[in-house]
């Protein structure tokens, strides 16, 4: 130990005012200089937490979805590294991938998910070869979201002249009350399009969205403002998940193995939630059905430029009884029909997978996502037709 | 507006650059950042809460003329009307109702859901009042000057929501040199330490442990012994850490301007008997029990049967201010009863000619034992959110069922004796602040000390920013 400070340490104040100085033991108390490098540390901390966080520390092959459970403003993180890495690697040719959990890749790993499989195929050498394909998908992405997704894409100047959405059935069940159609990004799309917000805020209040006007909606604005400034606080969550999945093998969020492989509880089966996913009212197909609406708005969007939607299939055999109601087959044909009404690129996919490469009802299995990979990219270039 | 949120620390900031900018205009820039302080948390109440302030000042006019006392009645009738009717009126309906049998219809009225919003800080604000109108009235103070410097003293942001409780004689006469306090480095930074300090417990302590209490409380009926005494443990960190938290930033606050606020905590969990408790346990609140209730009751110059009586419903009038409630009523009578109890206790010791025993540090450490546990069941009637749970847990402390621990169990005994560690060491830094803050100063070097403070307010920032700030306890009351 430094003998100065042995020595200090065991004198009382009395004694250290006998022995040092006076103009020392003031320059000590009515000093800056220590409030000086806190302040010049705290900025040294900004610029070492902007460089640290980079499109892999948010994204590989498909966002870091425990980053956004933690805090859904991650996804806003992931299109500013994702406008960063567009722009430094000189990117022209790509394509977004916008989905629920199946395009996300939920029982997976990241590196088993489509959003792997898709860029593997759509960056091989080839006809309609890309430069990249990014995959904003995530679990419970509603058409809505996918609508504001794009207009967040403009606002940073990311092309949006490919894009690629994936549905499942249950993207079109009315929520009565249920999943709101713009489940994450209610907070973005107020501010990305304050007309549509309004138009679908009614919906949103009534199935949990809690919209914060007033003074607290202007503290709430002017909050985020400033700590978008600070990146420490921008980084909040990211910092924190980023070290903790150091530690971790692998992402794999959820289950991985085929679906007969598993037990599926009868109550499980027998659940609303997983009933009204199959639900076989019949679909209104209008606008006042808030997916076809935001779908109808996402089209308009690509008007002049690339839109391909993809609609997940089911499980044949775990589901089978689902699946054959005569309501979920008129609902699956009233999809494609509006799907061909919309004029865009699409493929429908219900019972073009094998049961076995399904890990529950709905999500895939390493093999069944680059399966899924394949028809999408196939279709996507044609060859599939 | 919460302490531990940024937009107090936003507005903080902004208070404090406009009153070392205007130092002729600190008055006004604290008065009216006393009224977006509480604005903030309703307009509604803010003018409430201005209108009671403004009636005491006129009203405080007459206190000391010919009709003082019909002045002093009529003041101390404004402020308990206020505090009953929003503090106690659903309480008594309740209870009266109980007695009779029977339930009175409140639809069609403003309160059909039986129960009214409770203003921010009403009962701290009250004893305030209170303590203005007798103080005046005994001619101990002069009244406040102007209707200005009277609601700056009584409203103001760093302590209106939960304390200190001020006196005029300590704080007004600050307010009058107001302009002519200097920007002092070394006060500033006190101030500074004792915000993070607050900062800190909050944030990193009772945001941590709030959750296993607020589970346990509220399946409290499930609750196993030792899973009781867990909780019970853990509240009473929580509720120290948390309500210490805000009132060091209270005072961190007041140091940042150059107003001395009074510290209401003193490591109480170190205390040996009751007496010692609440000289240590929110101090100013006792301190304004024992002056207005237990002195005008008699205090100890009395016969010792109304000693041991005042001193139970003195302690029991601190629990009813509390809260609207019959178990925050049953912990003020235990407080009073265990008071009134060691006073006998300490009698007969004297009597049997031991008193030297109480000097010695083996007793001593055993006192503060058995007075914790005992601060810790009573904790319980705080806490629970009915006579029947708190019965229950009780029951279940007395270890009668027997006794199992499961991992997580002792995970948080751990904690909890972790945390007890923790109020030793801030009782060893806080009795040795001055000599180690220096020497931090003086001989750490200010490259190590920015990046110690970089550290902490960048941890800080962190907790602060990762979710909804919580509420201080005491702010319900």
């Amino acid at each position: 130990m430094n003998q100065e400070l042995n020595t200090t340490a065991q004198i009382s104040v009395p004694s250290a005012r006998k022995k040092a100085p006076y103009s020392k033991l003031r320059k000590a108390r009515y000093g800056y200089y220590g409030i000086a490098f806190a302040l010049l540390f705290f900025i040294l901390a900004q610029f070492a937490a902007s460089y640290m966080v980079k499109l892999d520390t948010v994204y590989k092959h498909r966002l870091n979805y425990d980053m956004f459970l933690a805090d859904s403003k991650v996804m806003g993180i992931v299109v500013d590294e994702m406008a960063r890495h567009i722009k430094d690697n000189g990117l022209t040719n790509y394509a977004i991938l916008i989905g629920n959990s199946v395009a996300w890749g939920t029982n997976e790993s990241s590196d088993h998910s489509l959003g792997r499989y898709l860029s593997d195929n759509a960056t091989a050498d080839g006809d309609g070869k890309l430069q990249a394909v990014f995959n904003l998908s995530a679990p419970s992405i509603m058409a809505g979201d996918a609508y504001t997704l794009l207009l967040m894409l403009d606002e940073r100047g990311i092309k949006t002249d490919n894009v690629m959405i994936g549905l499942t059935y249950s993207s079109f069940v009315e929520a009565s009350p249920g999943v709101r159609k713009v489940f994450w990004l209610g907070d973005d799309l107020k501010k990305a399009d304050p007309a549509t917000f309004k138009k679908v805020l009614p919906h949103l209040e009534a199935n949990g969205y809690k919209n914060v006007t007033g003074w607290k909606g202007t503290e709430h604005n002017a909050i985020e403002a400033i700590t978008d400034w600070v990146p420490v606080i921008k980084y909040k969550t990211v910092i924190p998940e980023a070290i903790k999945a150091m530690g971790k093998e692998s992402d794999v969020m959820g289950d991985p193995r085929a679906w007969n492989e598993k037990k599926f509880s009868e109550k499980w089966i027998t659940s609303p939630q997983y009933l009204n996913f199959f639900s076989p009212e019949p679909f209104n197909m209008t606008d006042s059905n808030w997916t076809v609406y935001f779908m109808n708005r996402i089209a308009e969007h690509q008007q002049g430029k690339r839109l391909f939607v993809f609609v997940a299939g089911s499980n044949g055999e775990l589901s089978k009884k689902e699946v054959t109601n005569p309501g979920y087959v008129a609902n699956m044909e009233k999809i494609d029909s509006y799907l061909a009404e919309l004029g865009v690129d699409y493929v429908t996919l219900q019972d073009r997978i094998d049961p076995n490469l399904f890990t529950d009802h709905v999500h895939l299995t390493k093999e069944g996502n680059e399966l899924l990979a394949r028809i999408i990219w196939d279709a996507w270039t044609g060859k599939g037709a | 507006m919460l302490f531990n949120s940024p937009t107090f620390l936003i507005f903080l900031a902004a208070v404090f650059a406009l009153y070392y900018a205007f130092p002729r205009g600190r008055m006004i820039i604290l008065a009216l950042a006393n009224a977006a302080f509480y604005a903030y948390a309703g307009v509604g109440y803010f003018l409430l809460f201005f209108a009671i302030v403004a009636s005491v000042y006129f009203i405080s006019k007459g206190l000391q003329g010919p009709k003082g006392k019909l002045a002093l009645g009529l003041g101390l009738a404004v402020v308990l009307a206020n505090l009953l009717f929003f503090k106690y009126s659903m309480f008594l309906l309740e209870n009266i109702e109980s007695m009779l049998g029977m339930t009175f219809s409140l639809q069609g009225t403003a309160f059909a859901d039986r129960s009214i919003a409770l203003p921010i800080g009403i009962s701290f604000y009250s004893f305030q009042l209170i303590a203005y109108l007798v103080d005046v009235h005994r001619g101990k103070l002069k009244p406040s000057r102007s209707l200005l410097e009277f609601w700056v003293f009584i409203s103001l942001f760093a302590h209106s929501a939960a304390g200190p409780i001020l006196r005029g004689n300590d704080f007004i006469p600050q307010l009058r040199k107001i302009s002519s306090i200097l920007f002092r480095t070394p006060r500033v930074k006190l101030g500074l330490a004792f915000i993070l300090l607050g900062l800190f417990k909050k944030v990193v302590i009772v945001e941590q442990i709030a959750p296993y209490v607020n589970d346990y409380f509220s399946k409290a009926q499930t609750l196993s012994g030792v899973e009781s005494w867990i909780a019970s443990y853990l509240f009473a960190f929580q509720i120290y850490f948390d309500f210490s938290a805000y009132s060091e930033m209270a005072v961190g606050i007041g140091f940042l301007l150059g107003l001395r606020l009074d510290l209401n905590f003193k490591t109480p969990y170190l205390s040996a008997n009751p007496a010692e408790f609440w000289r240590r346990w929110h101090i100013t609140l006792s301190q304004w029990i024992r002056d207005y209730i237990f002195i005008p009751l008699g205090g100890s110059r009395v016969a010792n049967w109304r000693i041991y009586a005042n001193l139970i419903a003195a302690m029991t009038i601190s629990g009813i201010w509390h809260g609207a409630a019959w178990t925050f009523i049953i912990w003020g009578l235990y407080h009073g009863l265990l008071s009134a109890g060691h006073r006998l206790y300490d009698k007969g010791i004297k009597r049997l000619g031991w008193k030297d025993a109480l000097n010695n540090r083996i007793y001593k450490v055993f006192s503060i034992f058995v007075f914790f546990h005992l601060t810790v069941v009573g904790w319980v009637f705080f806490r629970a959110n009915s006579w029947s749970d708190a019965v229950y847990m009780l029951k279940k402390m007395t270890m009668m069922d027997g006794i199992q621990f499961t991992k997580q169990h002792l995970l948080l005994l751990a904690v909890a004796a972790g945390l007890y560690l923790l109020h030793i060491l801030e009782y060893i830094v806080v009795s040795r602040f001055k000599r180690w803050s220096l020497a931090w100063q003086f001989n750490v070097p200010s490259i190590v000390r920015g990046a110690v403070y970089a550290i902490i307010a960048i941890v800080l920032l962190f907790l602060l920013m990762k979710g909804e700030s919580s509420s201080f306890i005491y702010f319900q009351f």
